[in-house]
């Protein structure tokens, strides 16, 4: 128990003397998952879509592939965005190894299937409920994938956080391809896995009661405002 | 308006045909009013009547054509579940005034209050009660100014005054023009509103008939049972 008060002690300290390196940490952080969550939403949604409500062949295939890529284990990513981005890789040209710019790509990758999977399944749920009604009135079918993307929002909210959650505090891709260098790739989960590595146990559990905190704050600013969208009108 | 001839629809994997009509004309006036016991295939002739199911095989012309997609525009249905969107009352009425013309708040306002929903044109849709629902579905379908509407046992879930409410509603789509086809179980509003009477059975229309001489002289032994209150099996 000793090590806990002590911990909390340490990271109530770091938060207070604004520590440089833990703030430039955090900072990076954020901005990796961040990006790596924007890009995913990019790709992910607009593919998502296309799953779940059109049909074309090979679209089931696809979804059981998507679905099996939402458990890929970062360590594979990692290791295969490495391979690609290293001097001898195909992107080695890029120079991008050991950069955010890598540990972005790597996030990418594992966010990507989670949010097509996941927009899929809940717009495809939309469209079965949805679909005879719009035959009805001949609504176009860019207007039904407004409409379902509208009506959706507050579950697209929840997935769009499913992924932050994924990319926040994923570990194994982003050390392999940024190789948690000091003062450039450092984030929260390689710094906690170095000071754990270190024996440095009040430290590393310091970082992770601030990772905790930190999600905790995101998670709870989506579930106000996904609330207040479903107070107002979405049932 | 409608002229079927040796309608024969089966669903994918299934052997028995779900509908079949050798012959069923549907006038262009009046209220037609479809009855006949559960799985007799009421349902399913409204949505093929709608275009929103296609005939295995057999001719069905709407105004002496196939029905196309510019004919779906002109025919509106109230399904017996609405499916709202998740949106508020007015939001919902929104899209489809947006859809089908021009957004106008102050028509949209003159309709919720018809349908007597401007109370609640800030609810969610659906929190709405049963009756509001099917009236603001009844409400959606009528701005798309149907020539046909097609309404599936729109009171079947509605208190009486909602009932009420929702056949003065049809009564007066009816004497704007508006061909009616209603599904219904309850004989009592299809003698209130009916000008023909379509009976069936077994996925075949059994009678098609005017409503008085339907109610006092039914020709089929179905039908005698089902008004009657029988189980027919």
């Amino acid at each position: 128990m000793e090590i806990f008060n002590q911990s909390i002690q340490v990271a109530i300290n770091l938060i207070l003397s604004l520590d440089r390196d833990l703030f430039q940490i955090l900072i990076l952080s954020l901005k990796v998952s961040s990006i790596s969550l924007i890009f995913s939403a990019l790709i992910g949604f607009p593919i998502g879509a296309l799953l779940g409500i059109t049909n074309f062949r090979g679209r089931s295939t696809l979804l059981t592939i998507f679905n099996a890529m939402m458990g890929l284990p970062p360590v594979v990513v990692g290791l295969i965005a490495y391979l690609m981005l290293s001097r001898s890789g195909p992107l080695g040209w890029m120079n991008l190894l050991y950069s955010p710019e890598a540990m972005i790509i790597a996030q990418t990758i594992l966010i990507v299937p989670i949010i097509i999977a996941l927009s899929a399944q809940t717009l495809e749920e939309l469209d079965i409920e949805y679909k005879e009604t719009f035959i009805s009135f001949s609504v176009p079918k860019s207007k039904a994938i407004i409409a379902y993307i509208y009506d959706a929002r507050p579950a697209l909210i929840t997935i769009f956080l499913a992924g932050f959650g994924r990319a926040i505090s994923e570990v194994g891709a982003v050390i392999i391809v940024g190789g948690n260098i000091d003062n450039a790739t450092r984030v929260m989960t390689t710094a906690i896995a170095l000071e754990t590595s270190k024996g440095n146990l009040a430290l590393a559990l310091a970082l992770g009661f601030l990772l905790l905190t930190l999600s905790l704050v995101i998670n709870g600013m989506a579930v106000m405002i996904k609330n207040r969208m479903q107070t107002n009108n979405y049932r | 308006m409608y002229k079927l001839q040796k309608i024969i629809f089966t669903k994918k994997d299934s052997i028995r045909p779900l509908l079949w009509i050798d012959n069923l004309s549907i006038l262009k006036n009046g209220l037609s009013v479809i009855v006949g016991p559960n799985g007799s295939g009421k349902s399913l002739l409204l949505k093929l009547l709608h275009g929103l199911i296609k005939e295995n095989s057999g001719n069905l012309l709407y105004n002496n054509r196939n029905i196309t997609q510019s004919h779906i525009r002109e025919i509106a249905m109230v399904m017996q579940k609405p499916i709202l969107l998740r949106r508020s009352v007015l939001e919902n009425l929104k899209f489809i005034m947006k859809l089908v013309h021009s957004w106008n708040p102050n028509e949209a306002a003159l309709i919720l209050d018809r349908f007597n929903l401007a109370n609640q044109k800030s609810t969610p849709a659906r929190l709405l009660s049963g009756g509001e629902q099917q009236r603001l579905a009844l409400a959606r379908a009528i701005c798309k100014k149907p020539k046909v509407l097609l309404m599936d046992e729109p009171t079947a879930n509605t208190d009486p005054i909602s009932t009420q409410s929702i056949e003065k509603i049809i009564v007066e789509e009816m004497k704007l023009g508006t061909k009616i086809i209603l599904v219904t179980h309850d004989l009592g509003q299809a003698k209130r509103l009916a000008s023909d009477i379509i009976f069936m059975h077994n996925g075949k229309i059994l009678e098609h008939t005017e409503t008085r001489q339907f109610f006092i002289e039914p020709k089929s032994t179905e039908a005698k049972q089902y008004i009657s209150g029988d189980l027919i099996i």
